[in-house]
């Protein structure tokens, strides 16, 4: 008699690979119905359920490439990276890193060498989008902190704030594409460094000034405020200083990314 | 109906799923729905939207909580991990009650993200049975596990799936979700009788009934939850009814997903059916 476990692992098996030519005499099968295709109900919805899924997560790459191409990447990806996880959620969390092996070695994706970025962009949007909530610092708790608590002030961003660096123009591309009808883009190389988060249950992104990407880098890492000061005057002179730390500040209070500031020795 | 504890079976009326495309409408509408059913795992994530509604929609509105990831029959240890996240969430939400399916959904740390069946062996009903009593233990509450649509059956199975889903309740001392669409679709696609698998169920452990629609090919029923209720599926519910009288009963729409009005209109045909018999057997 077959036990469970066995009977289990010839199942998964099968759904993974199932034309492995393995002879199936575990389940019932008639003239009409082999077993073989009752068992392939299971494949077949696999792969279907796990396609629609990263059509979602990427539903502008898919727009960019074409549904045929995009399914036969996302079979790929499918066959070389089966879900380990608890929720289908993440089971695309490897895409845009698989794309950026597969534009190195297909020769068919040579010409979207920024299709890997496309795929990252739309993963840290759906990243930010269901992040962890957090308590947002306002003015008045910034008006509260004492003169002599400034220069050792650390901040601590929302959960949902995230850097993105890319060398294309991945978030026009990623407007048009998405647009309703989506709307003709081409890709253009411009480096540029970015921030997407969440606002009001609305995911947002923009583009951020050197200065700007420099200093919140720093913070991240758990720089102070006297740190970011000292950057901020070796990129824009002594000073400008003060007036430029009160507008990135007030601004980043007003689009709800700073959770905590902490005064650290 | 008493339960197995001799308490009175909660009768939360007709519920829905609560899919993301209703949330606002739930909440600008407040539509005449006595309860709404989550899946667990839509909302085990840390922020965002989904919380946000569920929290907004828990307020006005009875809930239960549906998984589909306790793979409760995998021969892969359990996993602490996953059930410490429902844990958080059951205390979150507060359901009335939770629920997971009588299947398995993958070994070796994959997931198939389905809900595959199990074989009706001894074997499996031993294990299957004492898992179910661990995880109750583990938190605490009685959970209802569910029966799934299947397209195979085992050459190893030694029981009926209706006697094997009675003895596994039984001997787990667990509740029961029954869906009737997934027996009629497995009795169609096993040639059973799914009268008979009614009459086999424990009635005082029946806590809620799932229905819902399914698509139907050359010699195969498919368990898709993208259409609406088909008409044997009502007779099955009817016939339900009248063995097991009031019962929490909900539609469970999980693809091609109606606007809520239209939902609405055949959760009315569910109650009127729920009602009449459930009248006919106070009468």
């Amino acid at each position: 008699m077959m036990r469970l476990s066995e009977l289990q692992s010839r199942f998964q098996s099968f759904i993974l690979e199932p034309e492995n030519g393995e002879e199936i005499s575990w389940v019932g099968g008639t003239e009409q119905l082999p077993s073989h295709d009752r068992l392939s109900v299971y494949a077949n919805a696999y792969l279907l359920r796990l396609k629609e899924v990263l059509e979602s997560d990427y539903a502008a790459v898919n727009r960019a490439i074409g549904d045929g191409r995009f399914e036969l990447l996302a079979e790929r990806y499918i066959r070389q990276h089966p879900s380990r996880f608890f929720s289908l959620r993440d089971f695309g969390n490897r895409f845009a890193a698989y794309l950026g092996e597969q534009v190195e070695i297909d020769a068919s994706l040579r010409d979207l060498p920024w299709l890997p970025e496309l795929a990252q962009f739309e993963w840290t949007l759906g990243l930010a989008f269901d992040s962890a909530e957090s308590t947002l610092l306002d003015e008045q708790d910034m008006a509260s902190i004492p003169a002599d608590a400034w220069p050792a002030l650390q901040f601590e961003f929302c959960p949902c704030v995230h850097r993105i660096d890319l060398q294309w123009n991945i978030p026009a591309m990623w407007k048009s594409l998405t647009a309703d009808p989506p709307e003709t883009v081409e890709a253009i190389r411009t480096p540029g460094n970015w921030l997407v988060w969440r606002q009001d249950m609305v995911t947002r992104f923009r583009s951020l000034d050197e200065d700007e990407r420099l200093i919140l880098d720093l913070l991240h890492r758990g720089g102070n405020f006297n740190d970011g000061c000292e950057l901020l005057a070796s990129q824009i002179g002594e000073e400008g200083v003060s007036m430029r730390a009160a507008s990135l500040l007030k601004g980043w209070i007003g689009q709800g990314l700073v959770a905590d500031a902490v005064r650290r020795y | 109906m008493t339960d197995t504890n001799g308490k009175q079976r909660p009768f939360l009326g007709y519920g829905l799923g609560l899919r993301r495309q209703h949330y606002e409408d739930v909440l600008d509408t407040k539509p005449e729905v006595d309860w709404f059913e989550i899946l667990s795992e839509n909302y085990m994530v840390d922020g965002g939207k989904p919380l946000y509604y569920l929290d907004r929609i828990r307020e006005h509105y009875p809930m239960v909580m549906h998984g589909v990831s306790m793979s409760i029959g995998s021969t892969e240890p359990l996993n602490y991990e996953h059930l410490d996240r429902l844990k958080t969430l059951i205390e979150r939400v507060e359901p009335a009650w939770f629920s997971d399916h009588l299947c398995w959904t993958g070994i070796d740390k994959l997931n198939m993200h389905d809900l595959l069946p199990l074989p009706y062996t001894e074997e499996a009903l031993d294990y299957v049975a004492e898992r179910i009593a661990k995880v109750q233990d583990y938190l605490g509450r009685q959970m209802l596990i569910e029966n799934v649509s299947s397209y195979v059956s085992y050459n190893e199975s030694q029981l009926t799936e209706w006697e094997f889903l009675r003895e596994v309740a039984e001997r787990a001392d667990c509740l029961l979700l029954l869906d009737i669409n997934n027996i009629y679709v497995s009795a169609y696609n096993h040639h059973f009788d799914p009268v008979e698998y009614l009459t086999a169920m424990p009635s005082e452990r029946i806590y809620q009934i799932h229905l819902a629609g399914h698509t139907q090919e050359k010699d195969l029923i498919i368990d898709t939850h993208d259409h609406p209720i088909a008409d044997p599926v009502y007779q099955l519910y009817a016939e339900a009814v009248r063995r097991f009288g009031r019962v929490s009963a909900m539609i469970e729409r999980d693809d091609n997903i109606p606007p809520l009005v239209d939902l609405l209109s055949e959760l009315d045909r569910v109650r009127q059916i729920g009602n009449n018999f459930s009248r006919d057997q106070v009468a």
